[in-house]
């Protein structure tokens, strides 16, 4: 599989980080965004990190000039028609990605992969409204934050896929030192499905009247017994007490209230009372 | 954690270790009982305290790392507790520790070393400082760290948790969502795991991970502790 030319549509964190990803793999990337004000921050973003990583050495002046030369970042309304891969970053809502992959399809050249990073929204959904040649070229690429450092992406299929092509992606991943997963079309994917009672059974431990020395304790132990780089409170204040329960709690209707994936009062206590984690100052625990 | 105690010599021909073969320390605990003064029993091949005398020394501590059913357990713990007047610690990763504790007068301490992981500190649980004391020394001689946790309920912190984790692994398998291979690459280069979820509950074996899951629906009733068919079908 040859990939030259990508579109990464929004350039929220996950857009913007993927499309530098590419950038850094040799492609020409167009990164673009409705919010023009969101795409400018993203711009100054990349170009910061660029620098960061060139005062580090882990590219050459001259690299960084390339990957510059090569990431556009354009209007909404300006981008073309051909492109040999196109993802999808933006709001996780199932009406807006279908009308915009809708949109796309009628667009962008009948070659064109269309590829969604939702961690959230069946593929099979977003599929379902696409032409049927486009249907075979779709897919999930579920990228991890950042995508500049992560090294895992979801490969997600579902049951029109062109087999060839998820296993062209597989391959072209791992040419370019990605560690790529396939897998099946279901609620969390594997990350966030295998993962999530690292903090479901960690709040039940610490109870629903659990301390922050019990947390600290359950943290330790997975760190230290575990080896888990960090433990499942830090985690939770670190992605947002209320980010980690709405996606629980989507899992959990997905799969029809499994009691596995069944949300943990502490947490919804948490998230009513404003300790949402790191982003509130208040969590697991306090920050100043 | 606290500070490691200063490790008393096992001069004294006085420590007992109990173990199954099942138990991922089995060879080592062997291995060490030679060199070291304690009184290797394996329970399922050995006669237990053969010589009257055994039952009648002075055992400054005795050590049991049988990995057997819940029941099982119960009767054997009973049975040190009547024949042998000393403290004893007990491996107890995947059983309900209060109860072991309510019931067993003797029963002083607790270890979770069942669950192997990548680093070699475990946790443990001691009632007094002479039972941290007897836990540190064995885990130095094991090349462990000893982790105290202040409480005991249903087996202990990591091994609740990594088990909760390699379960929904195994029913992920069995939804046949990925590979045991891309589940594996999922959770180590998504999430920084040190091992994957398939590869690590081999390691560590099925057994101790149902037996864990299963006492942990006995005494909970809730149903999120189902164990996955995959899984008990390894065990």
């Amino acid at each position: 599989m040859e990939l030259n030319s990508i579109l990464v549509i929004g350039a929220g964190t996950m857009g913007s980080s993927i499309a530098q990803w590419f950038t850094q793999q040799g492609l020409s990337v167009h990164l673009t965004d409705k919010d023009e004000m969101t795409l400018t921050n993203a711009k100054n973003k990349i170009h910061s990190s660029f620098e960061v990583l060139q005062t580090k050495k882990k590219f050459t002046k001259e690299e960084v000039e390339l990957f510059s030369s090569r990431l556009d970042f354009i209007k909404f309304d300006k981008f073309n028609k051909d492109y040999d891969l196109i993802i999808e970053a933006i709001i996780e809502n199932v009406d807006i990605k279908k009308q915009l992959f809708n949109d796309l399809d009628q667009f962008c050249n009948k070659e064109a992969i269309f590829a969604t990073n939702t961690s959230s929204i069946p593929i099979t959904i977003l599929a379902n409204d696409l032409c049927e040649n486009r249907r075979k070229r779709f897919l999930g690429l579920h990228f991890f934050n950042p995508a500049t450092i992560m090294k895992l992406v979801e490969i997600i299929g579902h049951d029109q896929v062109e087999e060839k092509i998820i296993s062209d992606l597989y391959k072209w991943f791992e040419s370019k030192n990605k560690r790529p997963a396939i897998c099946k079309d279901s609620p969390g994917f594997i990350v966030n499905r295998v993962a999530r009672n690292y903090y479901g059974e960690s709040l039940r431990i610490a109870g629903i009247s659990g301390t922050e020395e019990d947390f600290r304790e359950i943290d330790n132990i997975m760190k230290e017994v575990g080896g888990l780089k960090m433990g499942p409170f830090e985690l939770l204040d670190l992605i947002g007490v209320d980010v980690n329960l709405s996606v629980t709690e989507s899992i959990w209707n997905s799969f029809y209230q499994e009691p596995r994936f069944a949300p943990h009062r502490l947490q919804k206590n948490m998230v009513d009372s404003g300790r949402h984690g790191r982003k509130s100052k208040k969590g697991f625990y306090d920050y100043k | 954690m606290e500070e490691s105690p200063k490790k008393d010599s096992m001069t004294t021909n006085k420590f007992i270790i109990l173990a199954t073969e099942n138990h991922p320390l089995y060879y080592q605990l062997k291995e060490i009982s030679k060199t070291k003064d304690f009184r290797f029993y394996d329970v399922e091949k050995d006669e237990l305290f053969e010589e009257k005398q055994d039952t009648q020394r002075e055992y400054e501590c005795l050590f049991d790392f049988t990995i057997t059913p819940p029941e099982q357990k119960m009767g054997l713990l009973s049975y040190l507790d009547f024949e042998i007047d000393c403290p004893i610690i007990s491996e107890l990763s995947c059983f309900w520790g209060e109860i072991y504790f309510q019931k067993i007068k003797n029963l002083r301490g607790a270890v979770s070393t069942a669950f192997t992981s990548p680093t070699n500190t475990r946790e443990a649980y001691a009632e007094d400082k002479q039972i941290e004391i007897f836990i540190h020394n064995l885990y130095q001689d094991l090349m462990l760290n000893a982790f105290f946790v202040k409480d005991l309920e249903i087996g202990f912190t990591f091994p609740r948790v990594i088990s909760m984790i390699f379960n929904e692994a195994y029913f992920s398998l069995e939804d046949e969502l990925a590979t045991d291979e891309d589940i594996d690459t999922a959770m180590k280069f998504g999430v920084n795991y040190p091992l994957g979820p398939i590869e690590w509950s081999q390691e560590i074996g099925a057994l101790p991970i149902v037996m864990l899951l299963d006492q942990l629906y006995q005494v909970t009733g809730d149903p999120r502790y189902r164990v996955s068919k995959l899984l008990r079908l390894m065990a």
